[in-house]
Formats: C-alpha cells, structure tokens, sequence
C-alpha cells in the first residue's frame, strides 16, 4: 500500500463520504475533510448533525454508503484492521469491565492490539500515570466515581499508542474537574504527538482547545477553520442596542440608514434589540455610539461583544445550538 | 535509515496482522476476562453449578418408581440412572444457550464496539464465549455425574463411556453456543434475547428424550424428537451411562448429526455476525 511521504500525509482524509441509513435517512451528506498530523480537530455540531455517524465511519463500526475514508492514507473499508491499530477510540458510553480491576481491563485492551505480554506492564503504567489512576490500578473498576472510569476508558483508547486519538463526546455529562482533567490530557497527547479528532456539543471547549473545527449541522460540514478565522467570517464583532421605546420608529428610519453609511459597519440586523456589527470591533464600538446619539435617539442599553462560535452556528446553520 | 525505522517502531502502532499467535493471545485475554466475571460472582457459581442437582434429586425423585414400571422401555429400573444422561445434556444445553449473554450486555454498554474497533479478529470473541461455556458445562456434567454416583449410579461402560459423554457434549455445546452469539447480535434488546431463547428451551426439554424415553410418547411427537439435537446427546449419552459397551453405530449417527446442526449453525451465525459486525 503507498502511503506517500509521511510528513504530509494527512492522518484522517474523508472524500464525498456518505451515509445513508435503512429508510433512506441521510446522516452524513457527502463530507470532504482533512485531520492533518499533531493537531486537535473537532465536529462540532447538536445531537443528530451527524457527527458520531461520520466517526463511527471512521473507526470501522459502519460502512460508508458512498464515498471513503482513509486513515494514515489507507481505506477503512479495504484494509480495516490495518486502520483499526492506528486509531484509539473512546465512544460516548464509558465502556470499561466494571468487575475487573484497571489493569485488567488495561491487559485486556493491550491483548486485543496484540501487543506483547512482555510488553505490557510498561505501556500499562504509562496511561495509568497519564489519568492519574496508578493508585488505584488493582481496585475494581465497580468502586470507582463516574469521572474515574471515563478517564479509565480514555487510557484503554492510548494503551496501543494510536497515531490517532478519537473522543465522541468525551466529556459530556461529567463534572467541572473532571472535564478540565481530561482536556489536560488531551492536550499531552497532542504534545506527546498524536493527533486528536472529537466531537463535542460544548463550544467553549472546541474554543479552547481546538486547532480547527468542523461546523456540521444536517450530514454537512456548514463551516471549517481555525476558531479564530471561524468567528472573523461572523463579519465583525456584535454590537446590541436597546433604544427606547419613544424612539423604536426613528431607530428604523433614521438611524438603521445612518449606521449602514459608516465605512466600519458591516451589517445591521433591524428589530428589538438592535444588532450592529462593526469591523474592527473595539475601536467601532463608541462610533457606533456616537452615530445613533447624533441623531436624536436616546440609548437605553449598550452592550459589545467579540463573536463567540454560537454566533458562528447561528450564521451557518440558521439556528442556535442551543435550540 | 535505521534511525527511522526504530521511530516508526516506537511511534506507530504495533500493526500484527491476525496469525494465529495474535487469535490465541485475543481468545486467551477474552477467555481470562470470562473467568475473571464469572470468579467475582461467587454465588452465580454456586448456584449455576447446583441448579442442575435440582433436577436430580427433586425430579428424579418424584418420578423414582417410573422405571421399575417398564424397565424394558427405560433400559434400567432405576429412573435416576436413566435421568442422569438427560440432565447432563439438558445442563450442556442451558448453558450454551446463555452463551451470548455477555455479548448483550457488552452491546449495550458500548464494550462490544470497543472490543470491535480493535484488529482483533470476531472469530476470537466466539471462540472465548464457546471455551468459557465448555468449561463450565464440564464441571458441572462432573458434579453431577459425582453426585449421581453418590447415589448409586454408575458409568456401565466406564471410562470410555466417560470420554464417550463429553464428545457428545462438546458437539452439542458448540452448535447452542454460537446460535446464542447469533441471537445476541441478532436481537437489539436483551429482552427479546430473554424471551426467545426462555421459550425455545422448554420445547426442546420435553421434544427430546431427556426425561422421558420416547416409547411413552404419542406417535407425533416421537416423529419430533428425532429432529432436536438434545435428543441425540441424551441418546448417545444415556447409552454410555447404561450399556456396558457403548453403541458405536448411535455414536457415529449422533455426531454425524450434531456436527451437521453445528456447521449449519455456524454458515448462518457468521453471516450474521458479520452483518451486525461491519
């Protein structure tokens, strides 16, 4: 199999893939996308936009309908096992052997990538040392709180060490720490080389963390880039005015022409508030200000702000995430 | 490039192509898993392996002074001599038949597609499934033919007749065993999985010979009888228990059948294993 060179290789490349489920639901609609080596790439997208879909294309747990996709530059649908070692996946249910201890389910998990016994206990320790467990590798995994068994689950994903790394929704339903524990290992996985592709419904956290995300609503990919350029193509920061209600007729007819005359606004969104939105946003701000003053009309309440990627959802999809 | 190569070792994934080392140490860790379950559930032992001494002591019992009536029809007078073959197969049955029940609790915990996303081969999962259960039909066919020996009865045909037992056991556990994997994949709920294999058991208790010879049956269903493997393991089995020199002619018939049950069985389970699995 030719794998070209490997430093341009990208790691996940998914060309017009497809998935049609029995009675014709269509879940991924033709996605074209692109993980490149090292970095943290997330779908981002509500429950149903079919992220999990295009994932469980991905770790060989469903067959595309049309189109492909290749891992490490190899199909999952001609050589799956050869993918399958490649890839460390931690699905969204936390899917750990709750009667055997961490290490035996770590041996488990090692025995099944085939990794030497003699091998083993080194690569075991190392991922029990990662999700901070070694204390309590030889306890059974029944005594453990919510928290510990997803992290356990997430160690059983690294035993083989994948180039890959694949979180559905790997901290959906957990507590605040916890949460913050697990985007810290993700970012010493990056570090330590893998690449990590997720899907998550929390957009501060792709915010934070992610190199690029995928916007994907109804099987498509809406959007793609790094968070920054992502929220830049909201075409500028939101400014949100309140006018009183005496003013409410004049803000359309006076004030809505003014604002879009100023070389700084981009766009203006009429109604109860007011929406402006101003390019460069901090210094347009207070122009936006001074123009609705100017013109005669009392401002009850000022707010500005930087775009956030629910604003980003909501250009791209039509609707917020939050529906 | 040495350098490089000793990189990609370190970095990439141990790729092993599935040989057959990689199949036993897969099966060999599943297996371990099975045995590790089923040792911290120690009253699921105790009482899995008692519950067929029920049958014995109670049915046999009840049902004690049957075989002095006919004992021409039931080949002793003794019925626990007679019974003793039936439960050893109907225990064998039992417990292949909840073969897949992990495999249902795994599907729906999310372990399964854990275990399916690793290049580990699918046939390693059956062949766990199916040693764990022999395993454990095989201590229980001993406590019973122990127990049963405690009250008097005796292996006529001694320890060939032994041997002659747990063939027929294993080709009647492998056949149930991956028919209740098949059914796992099969069903999306284990309550179904609970409610076809519950009933499908109790015909295939009281259609076969276990219990009851078939002399005493109505025509019809002596016709049926010859169609459920069961009937063919208690056969075999009844016939070591009972003859001082086992029939050889029943014994190759009954395997011969029961290996065809199995390798039908195992055409039809793995197309749906592989459905459900890809």
């Amino acid at each position: 199999m030719s794998k070209g060179d490997a430093s341009s290789q990208s790691i996940v490349r998914a060309e017009a893939l497809t998935k049609v489920y029995e009675g014709g639901i269509l879940a991924v609609d033709s996605i074209d996308l692109t993980v490149e080596a090292g970095e943290i790439f997330a779908l981002l997208g509500p429950n149903g936009a079919g992220k999990t879909t295009t994932i469980k294309m991905l770790v060989t747990l469903a067959q595309p309908t049309s189109g492909r996709i290749l891992v490490d530059g190899i199909d999952a649908m001609v050589a799956p096992d050869e993918v399958r070692a490649r890839i460390g996946y931690v699905g969204q249910e936390v899917a750990v052997d709750k009667s055997l201890t961490a290490r035996e389910n770590l041996e488990l998990q090692a025995s099944l990538y085939h990794i030497p016994l003699a091998a083993q206990p080194p690569r075991i320790q190392e991922v029990l040392a990662l999700v901070e467990l070694t204390d309590r590798a030889d306890d059974r995994v029944k005594t453990y709180s919510g928290g510990m068994k997803k992290r356990l689950d997430i160690a059983s994903g690294l035993v083989h060490r994948p180039k890959l790394l694949v979180l559905d929704e790997p901290t959906l339903g957990l507590d605040i720490q916890t949460r913050t524990r697990i985007w810290d290992y993700i970012a010493r996985m990056r570090s330590a080389g893998t690449t990590v592709l997720l899907t998550t419904h929390y957009m501060e956290e792709a915010d934070r963390l992610c190199d690029r995300i995928a916007i994907i609503d109804r099987g498509r990919i809406q959007a793609l880039g790094t968070p920054a350029e992502l929220k830049s193509r909201v075409g500028g920061d939101v400014v949100t005015l309140k006018l009183s209600a005496a003013d409410a007729e004049r803000g359309r007819t006076v004030v809505g022409p003014r604002l879009r005359g100023l070389p700084f606004v981009r766009e203006v969104v009429d109604g109860e508030p007011l929406l402006v939105y101003v390019e460069p946003g901090d210094r347009s701000a207070p122009g936006v200000f001074d123009a609705v003053r100017d013109a005669g009309v009392h401002v009850e309440a000022f707010h500005y702000c930087r775009p956030t990627l629910d604003d980003v959802f909501l250009k791209f999809t039509g609707r917020s995430m939050r529906d | 490039m040495q350098t490089d190569a000793t990189r990609t070792g370190e970095l990439g994934p141990a790729v092993v192509p599935v040989t057959t080392p990689a199949f036993w140490q897969e099966t060999r860790a599943l297996t371990r898993r099975w045995v590790l379950q089923a040792s911290r559930e120690r009253m699921m032992i105790v009482f899995g392996l008692m519950q067929p001494l029920l049958w014995l002591l109670l049915f046999g019992n009840v049902f004690s002074g049957v075989a002095r009536w006919r004992p021409d029809v039931f080949g002793t007078d003794s019925y626990l001599a007679f019974q003793t073959a039936g439960i050893v197969a109907l225990t064998v049955l039992g417990n292949a038949m909840m073969g897949g029940v992990p495999l249902l609790f795994d599907r729906e915990s999310g372990m399964l597609a854990k275990i399916l996303v690793t290049p580990s081969s699918r046939g390693s999962l059956v062949a766990s499934r199916f040693f764990f259960t022999s395993a454990f039909s095989l201590a229980q066919s001993l406590l019973i033919l122990l127990v049963a020996f405690l009250m008097g009865v005796r292996i006529a045909s001694g320890l060939s007749g032994f041997v002659v037992i747990l063939w027929i056991s294993l080709l009647l556990s492998v056949g149930f065993t991956v028919l209740s994997l098949m059914l796992a994949f099969l069903f999306p709920h284990h309550g179904a999985f609970f409610a076809v294999t519950g009933f499908i058991t109790q015909p295939l208790l009281f259609l076969s010979t276990a219990l009851m010879p078939r002399q005493v049956m109505p025509a019809a269903m002596q016709a049926i009888v010859w169609m459920n493997p069961l009937t063919y393991a208690t056969e075999v089995a009844r016939d070591a228990m009972l003859r001082p020199v086992p029939d050889g002619v029943l014994l190759a018939q009954a395997s011969a059948v029961l290996l065809l049950f199995d390798a039908a069985v195992f055409w039809k389970a793995t197309g749906v294993i592989r459905r459900r699995l890809e």
